[in-house]
């Protein structure tokens, strides 16, 4: 029993770290080989810390959840949970607590029961007791007497919310903890999750496709695509700093504005050529002639003389505007973001600009970042 | 409380009535026979074979059936017989059950090599008509001393249910999200634990519904007892109702019919609430 995540731990969050990870699966013959989910994967996430996965469906990141909670198995690579090699470990001995994105409420026992399930396994003492701690916590004090099947989506997710903090396991993994609530309880239980996991220090991770919630949840986020991770970093570097093109598109609302562009250096400044003018930029590896796809986030673009387009359509959020122009010599159209109340027509001729050191490249080819 | 029709529907058309004829049409075709035996086991020898419906109802074809009346006539023990029925089937559905939901759990929840022609194999035991077998299973029940005995009825019976309660059952394992054991594997039970505790009592309406369809296959079986045992089963008991020597007893026959049609009848009733809930989920939409 030593070799026991369980034993380990001295109710502190653990380190969790993943190397060089990956997961076939099986489909046909064993010479064919088979659909490879996660490739290399490496992540190291400091004890405490909040991580989510973020990516499109099918990237790999529930797997990659899995795989640490001992549900699937491990092609290659190993996993260290607290500095405890876990791939050999079934998932009682992992000790880590799982937030199923189905819920997985055991439909003949009550909310209460269904709390209490994992603690009886683990002979607590004081199971009930601390059921209505949390259950207090987290404001669910009325439905714990309900089954399941008389909750609504948005309830049954909480619970299963709940059931995976209860144990406060060192290691939390939760799936999509947030993907069936309304707006308004998905605000509250987001800063509730926040909260518990600050006080309780599990180490997180969260897999979500919601880019919102991933940049207001995560010390760092991991972004996945075809079983790799594109880039491990906080929000902000993530946002500001996108490694290639595809971080870029992935994530940001409105998505980045993607144009075709021609490098021009000229003198001290590097220019870039696109279609409807000209913008300035301070990457400064850039290449004389080289063809790039040039990345501007509405958020930092701002309308001044640069690049001209026609005004398709102008749309007031109160809060900001948000003007689409059809820019000109192209098919493509940008999302300027403006201050609220912009005296713009659809039809108007206009332009916009950018800051220099907000101008992304990226090589065409293969989408990496020129810097 | 009226029905709720939707938009442009009526109430009443000639279309719903004469499906609604049709129905009891069919009603009537497929219960007639059970009617007729019932009234066919109230009758005196002098009526049987007449097809009146008025005539006095009498129950001595009944008691006939049950007291030594009936054994002096056909040399058949009804009671000892239904009794050893109940014995033998009750012993293959436990049999097939107790095998059978494991070997769906798995076939439901794993797969592996050859798992598909496995249940493929499984279920061509249904489709093989026992007749092709019976003499090959005759001569070695003979050589290896199981003929009449209740383990060798038992054996051949569970042939016919297991693949019923094997189908059945991993339909219902399929359904069942695999997301509620492996929660209760990270909560700290065993694989074994997880499966008693969490996916066995989910099933149960499953169960219920393959134990009964195996009972009533198993009870309805004839071709086995007639051939594997001397001591014989309902089916092949009623049949010697029918009498020899010149003499046929239908109305004894029927008697012995409609008592023998009790107990998977009494037992389809005990069970009844499981069974609709087991029909309706799972068990034919797979």
């Amino acid at each position: 029993m030593s070799n026991t995540v369980l034993t380990e731990r001295k109710e502190a969050a653990l380190p969790l770290s993943l190397s060089k990870v990956q997961k076939i699966y099986r489909t046909g013959p064993r010479k064919k080989g088979g659909v490879e989910a996660v490739k290399s994967m490496d992540l190291d996430i400091r004890p405490g810390e909040l991580i989510t996965l973020l990516g499109p469906s099918g990237c790999g990141k529930t797997t990659t959840l899995r795989m640490i909670a001992g549900l699937e198995t491990i092609t290659s690579g190993e996993i260290l949970i607290g500095g405890v090699r876990v791939n050999d470990l079934p998932p009682a001995k992992r000790n880590v607590g799982v937030g199923f994105e189905s819920y997985a409420l055991y439909p003949p026992l009550s909310v209460r029961e269904n709390l209490a399930y994992g603690l009886k396994a683990r002979k607590v003492n004081d199971a009930m007791q601390q059921v209505d701690e949390l259950a207090r916590r987290l404001d669910m004090t009325d439905m714990l007497e309900e089954r399941p099947a008389a909750l609504s989506s948005g309830q049954k997710q909480r619970v299963s919310l709940a059931r995976a903090l209860i144990r406060k396991p060192p290691v939390l993994l939760l799936d999509e903890p947030l993907g069936h609530l309304d707006a308004a309880q998905r605000q509250r239980v987001r800063r509730e999750l926040k909260l518990l996991q600050r006080e309780f220090g599990y180490t997180t991770i969260v897999v979500t496709h919601d880019q919102s919630e991933a940049m207001t949840l995560s010390d760092r986020m991991a972004v996945m695509d075809a079983g790799i991770i594109q880039q491990f970093g906080t929000p902000d570097e993530i946002f500001d700093d996108p490694a290639n093109l595809f971080v870029a598109d992935f994530v940001g609302e409105p998505a980045i504005n993607l144009l075709d562009g021609t490098v021009v250096r000229d003198g001290d400044k590097v220019l870039v050529n696109v279609a409807g003018g000209v913008l300035e930029t301070s990457v400064i590896s850039a290449k004389d002639g080289q063809k790039v796809t040039v990345g501007v986030r509405p958020q930092d673009a701002f309308l001044a003389p640069g690049v001209k387009g026609t005004v398709f359509v102008y749309e007031d959020l109160m809060e900001y505007g948000l003007v689409r122009l059809d820019v000109h010599g192209t098919d493509k159209r940008v999302v300027v973001q403006t201050v609220a109340g912009a005296k713009l027509r659809s039809g108007d001729i206009s332009e916009f600009n950018v800051s220099s050191h907000r101008v992304y490249l990226f090589d065409p080819e293969d989408g990496a970042r020129i810097r | 409380m009226a029905k709720e029709l939707m938009p442009g529907q009526k109430r009443v058309t000639t279309g719903g009535i004469l499906g609604d004829l049709a129905l009891v049409g069919w009603f009537a075709f497929s219960l007639f026979p059970v009617l007729w035996m019932f009234l066919l086991a109230l009758k005196t020898p002098a009526e049987q074979t007449t097809t009146f419906f008025q005539f006095s109802p009498t129950l001595d074809n009944f008691i006939t059936v049950l007291t030594d009346r009936g054994r002096t006539l056909t040399g058949v023990d009804f009671k000892s017989a239904i009794l050893l029925s109940v014995l033998n089937c009750a012993g293959a559905v436990l049999v097939s059950l107790v095998i059978g939901i494991p070997a769906a759990y798995a076939a439901g929840r794993f797969k592996f090599k050859g798992s598909d022609s496995l249940m493929f194999n499984i279920l061509s035991f249904r489709f093989a008509p026992e007749l092709m077998v019976i003499i090959p299973v005759f001569v070695i029940f003979n050589r290896i001393g199981l003929f009449d005995t209740p383990v060798g009825m038992i054996w051949v019976l569970q042939l016919v249910t297991m693949p019923l309660v094997v189908w059945i059952l991993r339909s219902y394992f399929q359904d069942m999200p695999e997301e509620l054991e492996q929660a209760a594997l990270l909560d700290g039970y065993t694989r074994k634990r997880a499966f008693l505790m969490v996916a066995l009592p989910l099933v149960r309406p499953g169960i219920a519904a393959s134990a009964l369809l195996s009972f009533i296959f198993a009870w309805n079986n004839y071709m086995f007892p007639l051939i594997l045992t001397n001591a014989g089963s309902i089916t092949v008991t009623i049949t010697k109702f029918l009498g020899g020597g010149g003499q046929a007893y239908y109305n004894l026959t029927a008697a012995a019919g409609v008592l023998g049609a009790l107990p998977p009848f009494i037992l389809a009733l005990t069970i009844q609430r499981y069974l609709v809930q087991g029909l309706s989920f799972g068990a034919v939409k797979g």
